[in-house]
């Protein structure tokens, strides 16, 4: 055995040739923090990949800052070995990540570089592309309208704020909203969608807990969704840097699968953190700080990401690539500067309130605050019949909540419409990670709307509406949801057979 | 107000050219104004940027000759290749084993050491 390793190294030694050339290189002057500046390599490009020799090895960095004098740059590696007077060479690359199908079910780094253990992503002959983390974002001819539904499993987002494919959706609220839960439950529900293809997932964790990280990680292995999931990884214990690059590794894997025809859906949780990142480099990077201390580009960091979701057009392969980024607010504080660009750049937000979610209301979304500016575009026309008036009854209930207490002292009208506002809201709640498909909420939603809760006090509507859809997924799932499914619609016959199952609520 | 090497570089280096006979009586007055201004910790780097500068001005280069061990002829040897005024500096450091790494204004490198192909070996494998 060892005489075969001999042979081996000798050959490699005898078939080794060297051919050393003159290099441009830089002298390191400062580095700390994960910072370097560097003298030297006029030749450097902006976002080109740099090694650093150390005593330890090489170290990888990017460069960032093309000053006058001296260069920025961005390390991506352990930054305890290098220190100044280190030598600096360029790669001639700029920053990109390998990707490919064999990513799908993986969880990286933003470099690409396998976290959970199960060995390296590609194996020989695996199909792999190189994509620049810091891809340009389709052109206006090289888009289509957004008009396929991107269902997310929650009532209340699909009936009143419709996801479209290749939309940009906000999802915004305080700490501990339900605004990971909302994102985890579309990256869910896609599996449901049977009719439609099922959306690459990519859910980047921006600045978290690794324990959450491995708790969302498991949920989506036990709930079969990473097979078609990936989860990009940049903790809170990692550097500014891999917070940084995160969404941009993120969005340049869903970008693979849009360019290739399929459709993608990318998850950043969340920007805020990514801002608070890019702020911190910005700031080591002696750039001026603007408002919040955020740099003067704070906006075109997150405009630059978010425009590379689109919906392609046919010649381009008709794939598409939908963001859904999450901001955290304080104290419900929508018009800060982060989540007022954000708010400006994206194409609708879901936003979540606390006091919602302290009364109860689960998903806490805040109808009258939340929009999605591709609307109905992007619901199917079964959606669209079962969810008209939807939004006009919870606002006129809204409006009248201020009654709900005297509910005695008022006409049988508004008690009617307060009544129906109650039994709304408690049909609109629904459970983690439960993720309805679409054809049982347009069912769902058609009876409400058709008032047959209406009679039930609501602390016994949950009950009546689990045993209603348990019925219908039972005995009704071939002449009720199976040609809702197919078809997108509600045909007269299926809307009669509905109304039949109907009776039987309103006799309970 | 806060000075960086390359601006104390740049002042000194013009005010020698404006007055080149009076470059020892500069020298002196640079020194005390780094003392002055209390930027003697940045000494080095304001002496780096001197020197970088000064050979931009005069076309002049400093070589770098970093080797594994000390080496008698090397000074002598490469002597009739540079200019009179071209600075040649000697180093070693024994971790790139064998052979000789030229920098040129620590802006152009041609690595010819051990070190370099043993690495380049491996990571061809």
């Amino acid at each position: 055995m060892s005489h075969e390793i001999i042979e081996k190294l000798k050959k490699e030694i005898e078939g080794f040739t060297d051919d050393p050339k003159w290099e441009s290189v830089g002298r390191v002057t400062e580095a700390g923090d994960g910072i370097v500046k560097f003298t030297g390599l006029r030749t450097a490009m902006s976002q080109e990949l740099l090694t650093i020799e150390t005593d330890g090895g090489p170290r990888r960095a990017v460069a960032l800052s093309l000053e006058e004098e001296t260069v920025g740059a961005l390390l991506l590696d352990d930054a305890a070995d290098v220190k100044a007077g280190d030598t600096v060479k360029g790669t001639g690359e700029v920053l990109s990540i390998e990707v490919g199908p064999a990513m799908i079910g993986r969880v990286i780094d933003p470099l690409g570089a396998p976290l959970d253990g199960k060995g390296p992503i590609f194996k020989e002959g695996d199909e792999r592309k190189r994509y620049l983390l810091e891809n340009p974002s389709p052109g206006v001819l090289e888009r289509e309208p957004v008009d396929t539904p991107l269902h997310t499993g929650i009532l209340a987002v699909d009936s009143m704020i419709p996801i479209g494919r290749g939309q940009r959706e906000l999802i915004i609220g305080d700490r501990q909203t339900g605004k990971t839960a909302v994102a985890l439950d579309a990256i869910l529900n896609q599996k449901n969608d049977g009719t439609r293809k099922t959306p690459i997932c990519v859910y980047v964790a921006i600045g978290q807990k690794e324990a959450k990280i491995a708790r969302i990680v498991a949920l989506l292995e036990k709930a079969g969704a990473m097979k078609y999931t990936v989860v990009v990884s940049a903790p809170g214990s990692s550097p500014a840097s891999a917070w940084y690059l995160a969404p941009f590794a993120g969005c340049a894997v869903g970008e693979y699968f849009r360019d290739k025809g399929d459709d993608a859906l990318v998850v950043y949780d969340d920007l805020s953190k990514h801002a608070w990142g890019y702020r911190q480099i910005s700031l080591l990077l002696r750039r001026p700080p603007g408002r919040e201390a955020y740099p003067g580009d704070i906006f075109y960091l997150h405009s630059r990401l978010l425009e590379r979701a689109a919906r392609l057009s046919k010649e381009k392969g008709g794939g598409s690539l939908t963001a859904l980024p999450i901001i955290e607010t304080q104290l419900g504080d929508i018009t800060a500067y982060v989540p007022t660009n954000v708010i400006s750049i994206t194409d609708g937000q879901i936003y979540l309130e606390s006091n919602l979610f302290y009364q109860g209301v689960r998903p806490a979304v805040n109808v009258g605050l939340s929009v999605s500016r591709v609307g109905s575009a992007a619901q199917t026309k079964a959606m669209k019949k079962s969810a008209s008036g939807l939004k006009l009854a919870l606002s006129q209930f809204r409006e009248l909540q201020a009654f709900v207490q005297f509910a005695s002292d008022v006409d049988e009208a508004t008690r009617a419409k307060i009544r129906r506002g109650q039994v709304i809201t408690e049909i609109l709640k629904q459970d983690d990670q439960q993720p309805l498909p679409f054809e049982q909420q347009v069912v769902l939603l058609y009876v409400t709307l058709q008032d047959a809760f209406n009679h039930l006090d609501p602390s016994e509507v949950k009950a009546a509406k689990d045993s209603f859809m348990d019925t219908i997924e039972k005995l009704h799932e071939d002449d009720i949801l199976k040609p809702i499914r197919e078809v997108n619609d509600i045909k007269p016959e299926v809307e009669a057979r509905i109304k039949k199952a109907m009776e039987n609520i309103k006799t309970t | 107000m806060k000075y960086s090497p390359n601006h104390y570089a740049k002042a000194f280096c013009a005010a020698v050219a404006e007055h080149p006979h009076q470059e020892n009586k500069f020298i002196k007055n640079f020194a005390d104004l780094i003392i002055k201004n209390g930027n003697q910790h940045q000494g080095s780097k304001i002496l780096a940027a001197t020197e970088k500068i000064l050979h931009e001005t005069h076309g002049t280069k400093k070589i770098t000759f970093i080797s594994a061990r000390p080496l008698k002829s090397l000074h002598t040897s490469f002597r009739h290749f540079l200019h009179a005024h071209d600075t040649i500096e000697e180093k070693t450091d024994a971790t790139l084993i064998g052979g000789v790494k030229m920098i040129m204004n620590d802006a152009l490198q041609f690595d010819g050491t051990l070190k370099r192909k043993v690495e380049k070996l491996f990571s061809d494998q």
